[in-house]
């Protein structure tokens, strides 16, 4: 079960040092603010709840001051069936052209800025493209413009017909004989 | 069994190793968002202009640009001191300083983050700080530091390890856990849907694959399975750990290549340093070096015309 030399796992035979009462005293403290430490990024961590709205008063200052506040790591809970991409154009006195975006974080910029926040989705998108026209072109008229372009995914007509399940009924005579 | 699990003095070089790999993936982090955080807390950034939600630096958050009203060149300023205390931290070069300044300034900069912000930035605001704990007390410079401490004992509690590695745990459990209350992931269909984004964000084709309801199902349970059993508890069992960590590096290098999310996945693998034996830290640390060395060499070589 135990392997040797591993920072992962626990020995076998361990034996603690022997040390002073002072010493075994700042051990025990050590390992209560662990367990206190950890004992309150797991609440952090649970879902909303009367309780946990109630405790946050108390324990969150320590996290969100550290850096340390995580509400959950909610990474592709609930994946979108959106397939839209976005596309740049670049106005300038080379002519036109454009660009795709395909950063996961502009992206992430441009996709949030209208899904959470449908008011300010506007002003969002001008401060980003004001600054991505200095990234794009060095024309200080330059004009910048951003093109969404819609699908989704649909889940049933992705799915092959040999898939599909069927529900068959065989004909069969009745039996007449009685 | 608890006194030893936190209080057990083991080998400071993979810990040495970790802040070395740390204070290079943040040099990384920092490029790669330069413009995130120049639209949030830059010259004319969204921080200025009455935007961010007056609740955000309420119950304990905090940043420097609390302190001033306009962003030039104050912006310029916490991000070059967050970039030259990454180079600090990378190099064990008054890592200490550096350690603090790194936290202050990263987390100056992540906290005002609001459209945009993601899972990444938690893990680094998150690792930074715990890096500064390891740091201040000196553990993590033993090995691997251009000024490095000197103690006749180079080793450290294990408490130090701890603090990362039960974190970690706890990022792949909460992961599955929310998942595992999604319709999507519950009915296998969720990776169909993360497989089909090939027009916003795959960069390589696999929608192949979404056509097999059998394969889309195994993959979906499988990362479900991953996150709140697999990395959690078998990362714990001997004989499993170095198969857990091959696994999470195949895992995360699958989705940096499917949605293109490098920095996601070198935080992760990054991570995995703290779970490190002392024999593979010094393996890894001979490999970088040869290869450095074999790339000086080439570059220095006649043939090469420089």
């Amino acid at each position: 079960m135990f392997e040797e030399g591993n920072h992962s796992v626990v020995h076998e035979g361990w034996e603690p040092p022997v040390s002073s009462p002072g010493k075994r005293g700042l051990r025990g403290l050590i390992t209560g603010l662990l367990g206190l430490h950890f004992g309150l990024v797991f609440l952090c961590n649970m879902p909303m709840s009367a309780l946990m709205v109630h405790l946050d008063d108390y324990y969150s200052w320590y996290l969100k001051g550290t850096g340390q506040w995580q509400d959950g790591w909610r990474m592709f809970e609930r994946p979108s069936a959106l397939n839209d991409y976005y596309e740049l154009e670049i106005r300038d006195g080379h002519g036109v052209r454009m660009e795709r975006v395909r950063g996961m974080r502009e992206l992430n910029v441009i996709i949030n800025a209208g899904a959470h926040s449908p008011e300010l989705q506007d002003e969002v998108l001008e401060n980003y493209l004001w600054r991505k026209r200095k990234e794009l072109s060095r024309d200080s008229l330059a004009v910048v413009k951003l093109h969404r372009y819609t699908s989704t995914i649909q889940l049933e007509e992705r799915v092959p017909r040999y898939f599909q399940r069927v529900q068959t009924w065989v004909m069969r005579e009745p039996d007449l004989s009685e | 069994m608890m006194d030893q699990f936190f209080h057990e003095r083991l080998s400071s070089k993979p810990l040495g190793l970790f802040r070395a790999l740390w204070g290079g993936f943040l040099v990384f982090y920092l490029i790669d968002s330069w413009w995130v955080m120049d639209l949030y807390s830059g010259s004319g950034g969204m921080r200025y202009q009455g935007w961010m939600p007056e609740g955000k630096y309420t119950y304990g958050y905090w940043s420097l640009f609390q302190l001033v009203q306009s962003g030039s060149p104050w912006f310029v300023l916490v991000y070059g001191a967050a970039l030259g205390s990454a180079v600090g931290l990378m190099l064990g070069w008054q890592a200490r300083v550096a350690s603090v300044v790194c936290w202050a300034c990263i987390n100056s900069l992540i906290t005002p983050l609001a459209w945009g912000f993601a899972g990444v930035d938690f893990i680094v605001s998150i690792v930074t700080f715990l890096m500064m704990i390891a740091t201040l007390g000196g553990h993590s410079l033993h090995w691997y530091a251009v000024q490095p401490v000197r103690s006749a004992e180079r080793t450290t509690p294990a408490w130090i390890y701890r603090l990362f590695q039960v974190q970690l745990c706890m990022i792949y459990f909460f992961s599955g856990f929310w998942k595992a209350g999604s319709g999507l992931w519950q009915n296998g269909t969720a990776m169909h849907y993360a497989l089909g984004w090939t027009a916003s964000a795959s960069r390589v084709d696999f929608s192949l694959v979404t056509q097999y309801p059998i394969v889309n199902a195994l993959f979906t349970h499988g990362v479900m399975l991953f996150e709140l059993a697999v990395f959690p508890a078998f990362i714990w069992v001997a004989g499993a750990r170095r198969w857990v960590l091959g696994a999470g590096v195949l895992f995360h290098l699958s989705i940096g290549i499917l949605l293109d999310l490098a920095v996601f996945g070198g935080v992760m693998i990054v991570y995995y340093a703290c779970f490190l034996t002392e024999q593979e830290a010094e393996r890894i640390a001979e490999w970088s070096a040869n290869t450095g060395r074999a790339i000086k060499n080439w570059w220095r070589s006649p043939g090469n015309n420089r």
